[in-house]
């Protein structure tokens, strides 16, 4: 396994006048789990496909530890991508084709049918081994496409939207399947999803994307607490957010004034709060009226749809409370060091 | 847990490729293409304006019309064979699609038994070689008094292009979602309508892929229309063939000319049809 | 999906045509080779003419060059269109005047094809004036003769220019159904170009052509029209023979016509079906 790094990698598409990739500055550590999570369009599954060596690069460099990989062809990068729709050759028994790689490599036979006989013990498949891949389901082919690469034993394994084809049942098995595949073997894995939830779920670290370009990264939490833009608020379903302007410890708007902890620079803000931060009532600080569009009982807690000067914003809290809120105004409190202050400049 | 770490490694062997190969092997299969299906149409085109042209001139010693004029005259039977042609066509292509399209909706759609045989029926005119057929159909026709007909002829061009039109259909219906009609069927559409608007825009690239093979098919035909014609129906094809076996190149390639043009002009309005976007020419490999 | 009653509405009115053309004129064929003939007073049912036909010294030189020429052709054919679509799939400068180019065959009556053919490869063909004016021969009949010659050269000439679009339409359509994702998937699996192309993309296409290359074997093998003008009077192809046999003057000679023909279908028969066991058993193995 190894670390990749990318730098200052970009590309575009044949025809197209703006890039499907732009500038991409990232290190993914060795053995770690890193997801490429942005919605279609933005240049994920362009990344993967770059670090694969199946497009070449407009410009920027890919390296694989110390190892400049920019210009060597995909069958020798030994990074090994799974298709999200695995992709298994329809002619080809199970068998023939988890020990496709090792033949193209020109391996002896018998080390072949050794490897090969090993892996599909591991994932379980030894029965199906002779089967055609049209005669498996869905979750039976991810596991076969999965033994097809790892029996490689990549440098790097690149999956493509793992579970995205999968029933919501089979969906759970395989994010544990992969994960314990890749705690166990250590390898380097990058995978790309449109759906935060599995990235959050499967993820060491996350890159979100938006239009080509690398937005923000790290560990799953502060996507939910320190979310670098609106956008990607939004993109975490945080829809509760407003524009503003920051003096001192002080942030004025549409609905009033209010008060952060935030040090961000004074000028433009664009202000963010979780839905469960925000307090039913007048705490004393930062207290507000507004009107309580829709009442949504969640079993655990209710949700409310509360009118904040046109914008929608969302409040989870306790079901214990039990009065019915619909239609009323009502007062709220934001907390102080709750709110999450964005910088208006450098978006 | 799956527990991977007793999966121990493996030397790793590389396989040699050659990078500069494949790029220079695509440029000169684009050249080959280019030059290929040009050089047999060259000469056509030059013979049919010279006047003398003797070994071993590259260009013609001497430029004539006389060949295009010959055509032109009412004594070389061209105008005649041409319109002989193009109904005969015509006639065969509309025939074929309105007893094809059905046939390849029946086929593309569904899975009925008798499937496998049905589909062989329909394949059997274009693997069983026409001689074998057409000195039969001869004799029959003959009986039925349509020898020497125009309706004989266009019904004999049929038995080999109405299997083109099927396959193309059934190949094009195996990809065709019902449900759009249905929707439009619940929306209000009648049956026309939904035909019109729903249907035909759909199918339209397959309906466009087998008029031409069907129309080229009846366009290039020779022995059927030579045998059930029997020399009373002239058509391009009857002409060329005794003009070639008789050897005059000028008034020969003059007449490819003729024979030529009408379909290119078919292929400039049909070209995208068949560059395969559209999954027609697919047909053919669904059998 | 559609209901068993509408099923046969469908399907009926093209299997009439067909059936009625296709089997009757196969079955009255077939009855005229065993001697039935009413018309001249002939109602024997025998297998004379099938053993004066295989007696006679002509027939198995003619049997083998026929296959010569249709198996060397469909190949030629084949390869020439895979190489030619894998090409035509990829983006690159003039690629809608080169796809034009590339269907115009398609359109090109086998008759013109025969005339341009003859035209450029005679021994006083535009080649052998080409290899003249460089001063590669200096006499035409140092030209190597490539129509009218032992081998039927030109007829395949004419056959592989033909049919190399219609092969490679369907081959285009089939990979561009496939996209580009097994490609991929096989590269970065380790496979490199010449091994993707072997055992993956190979593997997909050819069931897709399998059926076409089944309709070109056929179709050479009893055409009669190219190997009539382009091929030697002895040893010619058996499609010619029977043509003569039929044409022939002396009435009799129309059950052997008919027993040739019948033949042609028989061996045609025969070979497709053993191509098709061949090329499954290659696809089987390049897995």
């Amino acid at each position: 396994m190894s670390s990749v790094a990318l730098h200052q990698l970009s590309h575009s598409y044949a025809g197209s006048t703006y890039p499907a990739v732009k500038d991409i500055d990232f290190t993914i550590e060795k053995g770690e789990l890193v997801s490429l999570l942005g919605p279609s369009g933005c240049g994920k599954t362009t990344t993967l496909k770059l670090i694969a060596g199946l497009l070449r690069p407009t410009s920027g460099e890919i390296y694989f530890d110390a190892d400049r990989v920019t210009d060597v062809k995909p069958e020798r990068r030994e990074a090994v991508m799974v298709f999200q729709n695995y992709l298994l050759f329809p002619y080809m028994s199970i068998e023939e084709n988890v020990g496709f790689g090792l033949r193209m490599r020109r391996l002896n036979k018998q080390v072949i049918a050794q490897r090969v006989q090993e892996i599909l013990a591991v994932m379980k498949l030894e029965k199906l081994k002779g089967r055609k891949p049209a005669q498996l389901s869905g979750g039976q082919q991810q596991r076969a496409a999965l033994a097809r690469a790892l029996v490689l034993q990549p440098k790097v394994l690149l999956l493509d939207e793992p579970l995205s084809n999968l029933d919501a049942h089979l969906r759970d098995e395989m994010r544990e399947l992969i994960l314990s595949i890749q705690r166990s073997l250590g390898v380097t894995t990058i995978f790309v999803t449109h759906d935060q939830e599995e990235a959050v779920l499967l993820a060491d670290r996350i890159a979100l994307m938006f239009d080509g370009k690398i937005q923000q990264v790290g560990e799953s939490k502060i996507f939910y607490e320190r979310p670098a833009s609106r956008r990607i608020a939004s993109f975490f379903g945080n829809n509760n957010s407003i524009s503003g302007f920051k003096e001192n410890r002080r942030v004025t708007c549409s609905i009033g004034e209010f008060l952060v902890e935030s040090d961000a620079a004074a000028g433009p803000v664009t202000v963010v709060i979780r839905p469960e931060s925000i307090l039913f009532g007048d705490h004393g600080v930062n207290s507000f009226n507004a009107l309580v569009k829709r009442q949504i009982y969640m079993g655990t807690h209710n949700r409310y749809r509360i009118d904040v000067d046109g914008a929608e914003w969302e409040v989870i809290a306790s079901a214990d409370s039990g009065a019915d809120l619909e239609g009323k105004r009502v007062s709220f409190s934001l907390p102080p060091e709750k709110i999450w202050v964005i910088p208006e400049r450098g978006q | 847990m799956i527990d991977l770490r007793r999966f121990p490694s493996w030397d790793r062997r590389e396989v040699k490729g050659c990078p500069a190969c494949f790029r220079v092997i695509h440029v000169a299969v684009i050249v080959a293409i280019v030059v290929g299906v040009l050089l047999p149409v060259i000469p056509l085109l030059v013979w049919s304006f010279s006047h003398s042209w003797f070994f071993p001139e590259i260009l013609p010693m001497e430029l004539s019309g006389r060949a295009w004029t010959y055509i032109g005259s009412p004594l070389s039977k061209v105008a005649n064979a041409l319109i002989n042609s193009l109904i005969i066509g015509a006639v065969v292509t509309a025939s074929a699609a309105v007893l094809g399209i059905p046939a390849g909706r029946a086929l593309g759609l569904n899975r009925f038994r008798g499937k496998t045989l049905v589909e062989f029926l329909i394949l059997a005119p274009i693997i069983v070689p026409g001689l074998a057929v057409i000195m039969g159909i001869h004799v029959l026709f003959i009986r039925l008094g349509l020898v020497d007909t125009l309706f004989g002829v266009v019904l004999v061009h049929l038995l080999p292009s109405l299997p083109y039109m099927i396959m193309v259909m059934s190949g094009v219906f195996a990809n065709y979602n019902v449900e759009f009609e249905q929707q439009a069927y619940s929306l209000g559409a009648g049956r026309i309508r939904t035909f019109v608007h729903v249907t035909l825009p759909a199918i339209l690239p397959g309906i466009v892929t087998g008029s031409l093979f069907v129309f080229l098919i009846s366009w290039s035909q020779y022995i059927l229309t030579v045998l059930i014609g029997g020399g009373r129906v002239i058509t391009l094809p009857v002409l060329l063939f005794a003009f070639a076996a008789a050897g005059d190149n000028a008034v020969t390639t003059a007449l490819c000319i003729v024979f030529l043009a009408p379909a290119i002009l078919i292929l400039l309005f049909t070209s995208r049809y068949l560059s395969g976007e559209s999954g027609a020419m697919g047909g053919f490999g669904r059998l | 999906m559609n209901t068993g009653l509408s099923l046969i509405f469908m399907l009926a009115p093209a299997l009439v045509v067909i059936l009625v053309l296709f089997a009757g004129g196969l079955a009255l064929g077939f009855s005229q080779s065993l001697g039935y003939m009413p018309i001249i007073g002939a109602y024997g049912f025998n297998l004379d003419a099938y053993l004066q036909l295989i007696k006679s010294p002509g027939f198995v030189p003619s049997l083998l060059l026929t296959i010569f020429i249709s198996v060397l052709a469909t190949l030629l054919a084949v390869v020439l269109a895979v190489a030619t679509a894998l090409t035509l799939r990829k983006r690159f400068v003039g690629k809608k005047i080169v796809s034009f180019l590339y269907q115009f065959p398609l359109t090109v009556p086998h008759l013109v094809v025969a005339v341009g053919v003859l035209l450029l490869v005679s021994q006083s063909g535009l080649m052998a004036r080409a290899a003249f004016q460089v001063g590669l021969i200096s006499d035409p009949a140092q030209f190597p003769i490539l129509v009218f010659d032992d081998l039927g050269i030109g007829v395949i000439l004419v056959y592989v220019w033909k049919e190399v679009p219609f092969i490679g339409l369907i081959a285009l359509a089939v990979l561009q159904s496939m996209g580009n994702d097994y490609e991929e998937q096989a590269r970065t699996l380790g496979a490199n170009s010449w091994q993707t192309f072997r055992h993956v993309l190979l593997p997909l296409i050819i069931p897709g052509i399998l059926p076409g290359s089944i309709i070109i074997f056929a179709y050479v093998f009893s055409s009669f029209e190219v190997p009539f003008l382009l091929g030697k009077s002895y040893p010619a192809m058996l499609s010619v023979l029977s043509y003569r046999l039929y044409t022939d003057v002396d009435l009799d000679a129309r059950p052997q016509a008919m027993a040739m023909s019948i033949l042609i279908a028989v061996f045609v028969l025969i070979l497709v079906l053993f191509y098709r066991r061949l090329s499954q058993r290659i696809l089987r193995r390049s897995g």
